[in-house]
């Protein structure tokens, strides 16, 4: 892997070095934070069998710019990743994060290699980002990497029109994101409104249609929305969860569950005013997040595990390993099916404080953020801490870590 | 029938002057604008310095891509916000933060609350947002000067209303009174020439702030050149395409 990547850099390199024309930039961020961790719940363990760092921190350095030849476009970004975390060692990654080349005819493009195509509506949640696929919510700043991909695109007035094929032989199921799939999109934006229509195919999920769209409906106010329908999907379910019998596997206890009509929706709106705050709501249903049900039968589940500890009959490290199993659920992208979000941000002249709440409506347990950015001429720097609240048998409650001080600087040059 | 054509062509001499004025006042600012942007196609570099008590508050850099039928894309340049843009179709509006591919539409209030000075620069011609109307004729001791009223005929303009003042027959801006929709007074700007490329044009244009009175901004256009950018870089779905973006 590093050979390829180095390769990929070298064959840039020399792309860039022969051109007067490329276009280069070099941007940096750093992402400390400092985490606090709940021992009120279920899913508590020492520090030696789950490992809680207090401190971590990424580093990324970015080096990206396109070369545009007569014959065809070179588009790249690389990426240096390193970690750093309090009991663990550094870890460090360099990523080929797009490398793709372009070739135009008036209205079309062709393009091959790996590229990013984040697609969507919403803040929160998008559910028509069939290809990328981002974590909305995570604080753990990422390079994103692209998807290997052949496209054809079309770009006419204010539409435009792309087929994928994503991912080109790949066949891992065991990650959906990376499974060969054909995708076509067509957007429009028209006077007060912009729509865009999302078809993606792939041996997993079959067949997937998608709507979205916003609508401006005053010089303050937008709304939006999207919808995607799947024809399968899948989730990965506890196969101990839901009994009390037997409470201890052997081996990994998650099997993949196929269920079938899936649906993903989100409903949102924006106001603005003229005294610089800005308001966002947004509800969404993800249906391929556990249910309020399926997370009962896990807490359960960690619950009567938890009360193994106390008997000496049984090995300590085979309770200890069956509770971190329980425990992965909650690395989900998704975690609950029905999510409620408020944010709030102020555009003062320095500081811009803003504060987001996501709320899972079927236990009320809750994730708030608060944060405030300046911006320099040179950096932006963002602080700013993450809590979540709960019982601890609710999803946000019931997570191993209880809050985040986070800090990030960023700059592009 | 007879008497009521008579009042009707009696009506129609009365306001052919001010027909003519209006007339008249939009090429006045037409002529205006040809200091700020000479050619259809533009690019121009903006920087931007805000002051605060005499002191620089804050620093910005803006390449702007300008194009007929009021399309324009604002391109930041600045170390903390590189990489992200907005582009104007006529009243329609999309941004793209920095480190996404993501082209997000947003309200006329969003793009008015960003960067206030995105609304200075991306668009430097009064005559496709506002129309003109005369209002006199001002002699002086050292220069004479006209005034005019604009009025602004689209959505999404950061002013509604500009009180323009021009040398006359050069039509050289000398001074706006900038007002917002509440009709206070936000801003006064001013501007400064220089021969570039041969012809007298706006290098420089200040602005002082009239509510928070500590406060002006200098915007000044470091670079000009004619530049036709093809008609898919004003396509949503394109801004995010390249990411960083060569023009050809």
């Amino acid at each position: 892997m590093v050979v390829k990547e180095v390769g990929a850099l070298l064959l840039s390199a020399l792309f860039v070095v022969n051109s007067a024309l490329a276009e280069n930039s070099i941007s940096f961020l750093i992402n400390p934070q400092y985490n606090n961790y709940s021992s009120d719940t279920r899913f508590d363990l020492p520090d030696q069998v789950i490992k809680k760092p207090q401190a971590t921190s990424q580093q990324i350095i970015e080096l990206t710019g396109s070369y545009p030849n007569q014959l065809i476009d070179l588009t790249y970004l690389f990426s240096l990743h390193n970690q750093l975390s309090s009991n663990q060692s550094s870890e460090t990654n360099v990523n080929t994060n797009e490398l793709y080349l372009t070739k135009n005819w008036d209205d079309w493009e062709v393009t091959l290699g790996r590229r990013i195509s984040s697609w969507g509506i919403g803040y929160g949640f998008r559910p028509l980002d069939v290809v990328q696929q981002y974590d909305q919510q995570t604080l753990a700043r990422q390079s994103t990497i692209g998807k290997n991909m052949l496209a054809l695109e079309q770009y006419s007035g204010m539409s435009s029109w792309s087929l994928l094929w994503v991912n080109p032989n790949q066949s891992d199921e065991s990650e959906n994101r990376e499974i060969e799939s054909i995708v076509s999109k067509y957007s429009t934006s028209q006077e007060a409104y912009d729509l865009h229509a999302v078809f993606r195919y792939n041996e997993l999920n079959r067949f997937q249609l998608g709507l979205g769209g916003i609508h401006i409906s005053s010089d303050q106010v937008a709304v939006h929305g999207s919808l995607l329908l799947s024809q399968r999907y899948q989730k990965q379910i506890h196969q101990l969860a839901g009994q009390s019998t037997v409470l201890l596997a052997e081996r990994f206890p998650y099997e993949t569950v196929d269920y079938h009509r899936g649906t993903q929706a989100l409903i949102g709106i924006n106001w603005s005013s003229s005294s610089k705050h800005n308001l966002i709501a947004e509800y969404w249903y993800d249906q391929q997040a556990y249910s309020r049900q399926q997370w009962r039968k896990l807490f359960e589940l960690a619950k009567n595990q938890q009360n193994l500890l106390n008997q000496t009959a049984i090995p300590p490290t085979l309770i200890q390993g069956n509770i971190a199993w329980s425990a992965m659920a909650t690395r989900a992208q998704a975690l609950t099916q029905h999510n409620l979000m408020l944010r709030w941000s102020y555009d003062a002249d320095h500081w811009k404080p803003s504060a987001n709440i996501l709320i899972s409506a079927a236990d009320k347990s809750s994730m708030i953020t608060l944060s405030t950015t300046r911006s320099t001429h040179l950096f932006k720097f963002e602080a700013g801490i993450r809590l979540f609240n709960g019982t601890n048998d609710s999803v946000y409650g019931g997570l191993l870590v209880s809050n985040i001080l986070f800090m990030t600087l960023s700059g592009e040059y | 029938m007879y008497r009521h054509m008579n009042k009707l062509l009696f009506t129609i001499m009365l306001m052919l002057p001010f027909i003519t004025y209006a007339e008249t006042a939009d090429q006045l600012v037409y002529q205006a604008d040809q200091y700020r942007q000479s050619s259809d196609n533009l690019k121009v570099t903006s920087l931007i310095k805000l002051y605060k008590d005499g002191q620089l508050d804050k620093e910005r850099i803006y390449d702007v891509y300008i194009k007929p039928d009021r399309k324009s894309l604002v391109i930041s340049q600045s170390p903390s916000e590189k990489g992200q843009r907005v582009l104007m179709i006529d009243d329609k509006f999309w941004m793209l933060l920095p480190k996404t591919k993501r082209p997000i539409r947003i309200t006329p209030m969003q793009k008015l609350l960003g960067e206030a000075s995105t609304g200075d620069i991306a668009s430097m011609r009064w005559s496709e947002d506002y129309s003109a109307e005369f209002i006199a004729s001002h002699e002086s001791s050292d220069r004479g000067y006209n005034e005019l009223k604009l009025t602004a005929k689209r959505k999404g303009v950061t002013y509604s209303r500009i009180d323009l003042s021009l040398i006359p027959e050069s039509n050289i801006p000398v001074q706006a009174k900038l007002y917002l929709i509440s009709g206070k007074l936000a801003k006064i700007a001013t501007f400064e020439m220089a021969r570039i490329d041969g012809r007298q044009q706006v290098s420089k244009m200040t602005l002082k702030d009239k509510i928070q009175k500590n406060r002006y901004t200098e915007i000044e256009y470091i670079a000009r050149a004619s530049h036709s950018l093809s008609d898919k870089y004003y396509n949503p779905t394109y801004l995010a395409r390249n990411p960083s973006l060569v023009i050809r």
